[in-house]
């Protein structure tokens, strides 16, 4: 087995232990039912007491088969209302970057911590989809607006 | 304490160090640790160390134990030097044992010894012997007085009770302490070899304890003999080495009759279950038989039913994730249905889910043993699916054993009474939801191996928890059907099977509302029929019964959202065989706008649902008037809201009006009278959104082929007029209210929807209407509306009407450099900026020819315009303005007259492009923006002879941004870049240039 499954193999393990309130993540299984590891889909809740909360949002993570060195790719199905999200729904996270911080120790359960805490914490150094950012910038109700929306069509329950 | 003076006496450090312990600020605390620090990494710090360990106070002594260890890790020692520390190490343990020094004293001192042991190994390599040695003395010796002849044992066999505590600490650090150290790094390679030739040492000591026969501090020390074999087996796995693990193998045994003493059982539990976890392969065969043995135990008979009894202790559940651990490691034995202890073990497993009480509240063992469960059929299926499944080790795979924890995991996830429910805090509440998904993640791996019977299975319990009305039941099992729709094969050999369900009763009886099913129970069966979409588009005979239903629960709080999702997703999936249920559904849509209840979300869907019906009618006569219907009840609101509109400025609507339940959703109703122009505004939003909605559900589902649709369709006066109508509600509305940026992000949404469609429809504007409407009178976010302008002008350059393309970029041009005109600076609005530079863009990439033929003012304008975001801070600006330049400089046409234009633009402009790019380069940019910097870059190098000549002078131009880079340096850069031709590693060169002009201490933190 590569390293990239063992790895995978192991993450799962842990996430299974032991997954931060709220979330879920599990590899998506093909049509013969086996599952590929290497996909996976989560949810990633809102915080409590953000715009966020209440919220749920359905993220696939796409590991390469050169993982762990290098990082998987997080991607919002649909894409996201989020000044760090691209168009096409990619998340954009220091962490998530091979060239900045990702590390191979990085786990599963820190990646989906790390993008829950960027929902409310959006980094305006690295702007990906023009519509949230400079609503957040600009127009603060307007931004808050829209999230609440995003929440309301997203509802974790 | 302000300011800390430097204590120069060793009363004075005692002082502070019992100050340190004190209850104090993290301020204060923090600055005695650094005057502290700096005395330990002083020259003085052995001394002070060799002080404070001969004083009383055991927070004096521990911290000049510490104080060695900090030593002992900065200071260079020669090897004498070293072993005279090593001597009053050893000293200090035998005093603290024989003072009354408590165990964080001696455990430090322990510590101590081991970090020597990590940097001097060379003059101390039989370490733990040595240590013995001297503990037996009860004085430390030299090395070399050692008496060979005398076995290590006798040594143990002398030692009283703290003086073999000491010895386990002592080896317990060693291992945890250099299991630390890298087994890979040379410089550690003789570390490592000579912790080995401790191997026996260690063993002698840990098996000793278990040997000392009814001693009073007999368990105590058997306790600390299984930490320490804890630490040694988390050493051995990482570089498992003979005879290392050999000798650790014989404590296994002691370590397992541990279990069933009640001081060691804790210990014992966790040791074993983390072997067994981590590194399984530690045990020997007949070790496994052991445990084997001792799971058909009395003992662990008893420990079993008391776990399935509901005993949450920690014990309890401490035995249960040992049995789980010993399952997974012996999963071969268990997937083998031949194999009859196994099966009687795998039996134990199963009856796990069986124990008392609610999961993750109450029952904590049911997660963990369904994870195994899961794991287990995981690896079944990996394993009769492998490619050589025909080897495999066993033939009998035991099925049975994995149906009975189908039957028991479904009724472990059923809903408890509310009252209890609501007695569980949010984490409980949230656990026992992922439990849910476990089960139905479990659920669909045991389908690969069972197939339909576990469809039957969960039809046939819905249908006895139907004849029974047992709700919490039906439940659950309609959930577990629910998570096998991913399962079933497509195109319906087991329709026959769901038949059974579907026109069973179970739409009626939750037809009847709350007062019959409970809400749970009903929200469930709901989402069910989304799940089977698949099957409804097949069985278009209970289609309507279905939505019928979904369209009841509508009106109600708790179900509008999910069942409005369904109606959207089986409408939109369906729409074929729904068109003969539109008037009913319009009916249902009508009397659910006359309840006070009905959401503004869940209308969208709905009405989104109704349009897609619409949409796949194929009788005009018949689809116009299902539409006309439609539009007229969005109507009522487009009227209310002109009419309220009208009344002015501050006149107010009543509360109570009815009016206020379309205007506002029930948990945002105001209390007291609002202004009607609010009122208006909020109808205007909704009336909006529902068109949207309606727009969307009528774009033609993407995989239906519409190439059969003729280009000569005649033109057809009903749709003008609908089209007109629209587009005058949106006009209104627009002139209206666009000074909120809700009304104008939605307008620009319809108009979006109509763009991608080829076929004609409500929503499909003519492009002069497009554009007229576009560029007219707008209050708020007119960047929204020129990105919409761009998608317009991509869509028409991939669509039909081609005559249409240069009308529209005539017209539209000029109005986007008109509005980025109004700026006074470019980056006073970014997002204007952007979205116009954008615009330019696209025109540019997709008819040059038009753009090129603009007036040169207006031309540029753009230019300079794009240079200047280039200059900028605003990332998204900067970014379009690059990819703008991009295009720009790769346009080649055939047209020659445009093609002398461009060429004599670029070369015009070439300079000042030149320079931006190199100041962005030169350290300007942010490092996240150089990759789409280097895009132009690339292609300038590419394609213009001259561009060499141009970096350069920006490159020695006085402006450029960075002192840090001499001129040999931006000389080497512009080679590296010409040679390289725009080739990807252009982008490497850029960033180490870049990094170069930031200057070295800008480093990238992570």
């Amino acid at each position: 087995m590569s390293l990239c499954t063992l790895r995978l193999g192991e993450e799962r393990k842990q996430w299974r232990k032991d997954h931060p309130f709220g979330f879920w993540a599990r590899p998506v299984k093909n049509a013969q039912g086996v599952l590929d590891l290497k996909t996976w889909e989560c949810g990633i809740p809102g915080k409590e007491k953000t715009i966020w909360e209440g919220g749920l949002f359905k993220m696939t993570m796409t590991f390469p088969d050169e993982y762990p060195t290098k990082p998987p790719k997080c991607k919002f199905t649909p894409p996201l209302f989020h000044p760090n999200v691209y168009p096409s729904g990619t998340v954009c996270l220091s962490i998530l970057n091979e060239d900045e911080g990702w590390k191979p120790a990085i786990t599963v359960k820190q990646i989906a911590l790390g993008v829950q805490d960027l929902l409310d914490n959006p980094n305006p150094e690295s702007p990906a989809q023009a519509e949230a950012y400079n609503l957040f910038k600009r127009d603060r109700v307007e931004y808050e607006r829209r999230v609440k929306r995003v929440v309301k069509e997203n509802p974790a329950h | 304490m302000e300011n800390i003076q430097i204590p120069t006496t060793l009363p004075e450090v005692e002082n502070l160090i019992h100050e340190l312990y004190k209850p104090n600020s993290a301020e204060t605390i923090s600055r005695i640790q650094d005057v502290l620090q700096r005395l330990q990494k002083s020259d003085e710090g052995w001394q002070l160390a060799q002080g404070l360990l001969a004083c009383s106070s055991d927070s004096v002594k521990f911290f000049g134990a510490l104080t060695i260890i900090v030593k002992l890790n900065t200071a260079s020692l020669s090897d004498n030097d070293a072993l005279s520390v090593l001597q009053n190490l050893i000293t200090w343990l035998i005093n603290s044992l024989g003072d009354g020094s408590g165990p964080i004293v001696v455990r430090k001192l322990c510590s101590a010894l081991v970090t020597y042991f990590i940097h001097y190994s060379h003059t101390w390599d039989r370490c733990v012997r040595h240590l013995l040695y001297c503990l037996n003395l009860n004085t430390s010796v030299p090395i070399d007085d050692i008496d060979e002849s005398t076995p290590t044992e006798s040594f143990i066999q002398a030692l009283d009770t703290p003086k073999y505590f000491a010895a386990s600490w002592f080896c317990t650090a060693l291992a945890e302490d250099t299991e630390k150290i890298d087994t890979k790094s040379t410089k550690y390679i003789s570390l490592h070899e000579r912790l080995l030739s401790n191997a026996q040492d260690v063993t002698a000591l840990m098996s000793h304890s278990f040997k000392i026969a009814n001693g009073t501090s007999s368990t105590e020390a058997q306790k600390e003999s299984i930490v320490c074999l804890q630490a040694w087996v988390l050493y051995a796995q990482r570089s498992p080495k003979q005879p290392l693990v050999e000798n650790l193998q014989t404590l296994l045994p002691p370590a397992i009759n541990g279990l069933i003493c009640d001081e060691l059982y804790e210990s014992s539990i966790e040791l074993l279950t983390d072997i067994l976890g981590d590194w399984p392969d530690f045990f020997t065969p007949d070790q496994f038989n052991s445990l084997y043995s001792l799971f058909e135990s009395q003992w662990s008979q008893e420990r079993y039913q008391n776990l399935l009894q509901g005993d949450s202790d920690f014990d309890a559940i401490q035995f249960g994730l040992f049995m789980l651990a010993f399952g997974a490691a012996r999963m071969n034995d268990m997937m083998d249905g031949n194999e009859n202890r196994a099966q009687r073990f795998l039996a134990g497993l199963a009856g796990l889910l069986t124990a008392q009480g609610h999961p993750v509240a109450e029952d904590k063992i049911f997660v963990p043993a369904l994870e195994f469960w899961s794991a287990f059929v995981e690896h079944l299926v990996d394993n009769l699916y492998a490619e050589s499944s025909d080897n495999l080790p066993w033939d009998k795979p035991p099925l049975s054993q994995v149906m009975q924890v189908v039957s028991y995991s479904w009724q472990k996830i059923q809903y408890p009474m509310i009252d209890v429910y609501n007695s569980w805090d949010s984490a409980e509440r949230a656990g026992f939801g992922d439990a849910r998904k476990d089960v139905a993640d479990f659920l669909q791996s045991v389908y690969t191996i069972s197939g339909l019977p576990l469809v039957s299975l969960f039809v046939d319990l819905i249908l006895q928890a139907l004849s029974s009305s047992a709700w919490a039941e039906l439940e659950a099992a309609s959930f577990c059907l629910g998570a096998l729709s991913d399962c079933v094969p497509e195109g319906g050999s087991c329709d026959d099977i769901l038949n059974k369900v579907f026109g069973s009763s179970l739409f009626a009886l939750l037809h009847q509302g709350h007062s019959v099913v409970p809400v749970r129970a009903r929200q469930t069966c709901l989402y069910l029929i989304e799940r089977y979409s698949d099957y409804f588009g097949r069985h278009a005979e209970f289609l309507p019964a279905a939505l019928n239903l979904l369209f009841s629960a509508v009106g109600d709080r708790h179900l509008a959202l999910p069942s409005s999702k369904s109606i959207y997703t089986l409408c939109s999936s369906c729409r074929g065989p729904l068109t003969s249920e539109v008037d009913a559904f319009l009916e249902q849509y009508s009397s659910l706008r006359n309840g006070t209840e009905l959401d503004s979300v869940a209308e969208e869907r709905v009405v989104g649902a109704i349009a897609s019906i619409i949409q796949s009618i194929t009788d005009k006569a018949r689809k116009a008037e299902s539409f006309r219907r439609l539009l007229i009840l969005i109507g009522i609101d487009v009227d209310n809201c002109l009419r309220l509109r009208s009344l002015g400025e501050g006149a107010l609507v009543d509360p109570n009006d009815t009016v206020i339940h379309r205007a506002f959703d029930a948990t945002q109703r105001p209390t007291g009278p609002v202004l009607a122009n609010d009122v208006s505004l909020q109808l205007a939003i909704r009336a909006l959104r529902c068109l949207c909605s309606i727009a969307k559900g009528f774009q033609a589902p993407v995989d239906l082929d519409s190439d059969e649709s003729s280009d000569e369709e005649p033109v057809d006066t009903n749709l003008d007029q609908v089209q007109a109508d629209i587009m005058g509600i949106l006009i209104q509305f627009r002139n209206l209210f666009s000074s909120n940026a809700e009304v104008v992000d939605v307008i620009c949404t319809i108009l979006r929807a109509g763009f991608s469609e080829t076929d004609p429809g409500p929503f499909v504007f003519p492009p002069q209407a497009v554009t007229g409407f576009i560029t007219g009178n707008w209050q708020n976010r007119i960047a929204t509306v020129v990105n919409t302008a761009s998608v317009f002008v991509t869509s028409l350059c991939s669509g039909k009407h081609k005559e249409c393309i240069a009308p529209a970029i005539c017209q539209l041009f000029p109005w986007v450099v008109g509005l980025l005109h109004q700026l006074p600076e470019p980056e006073d609005e970014p997002e204007l900026s952007q979205y116009g530079i954008e615009f330019a863009e696209r025109c540019l990439a997709k008819q040059s020819g038009i753009v090129m033929s603009q007036d040169p003012k207006l031309l540029e304008f753009i230019f300079i315009f794009a240079i200047k975001l280039l200059n900028g801070t605003e990332p998204l600006p900067k970014a379009a303005a690059a990819e703008f330049w991009t295009t720009f400089i790769l346009l080649k046409v055939d047209d020659q007259d445009t093609q002398a234009t461009i060429d004599n633009a670029m070369s015009h402009l070439g300079p000042q492009l030149a320079q931006s790019l190199v100041h962005n380069i030169g350290g300007k940019a942010s490092r996240s923006e150089l990759d789409r910097l280097s895009d132009p870059l690339k292609k300038l190098v590419v394609k213009h002879i001259h561009s060499q000549k141009w970096l350069e002078a920006a490159l020695n131009d006085p402006s450029f941004p960075s002192d840090k880079v001499s001129a040999q340096e931006k000389t080497l850069f512009l080679k590296k870049i010409i040679s390289l031709r725009g080739s990807r590693p252009t982008n490497q060169v850029v960033r180490e240039f870049w990094l170069a002009c930031r200057g070295s201490s800008f480093a990238y933190v992570s």
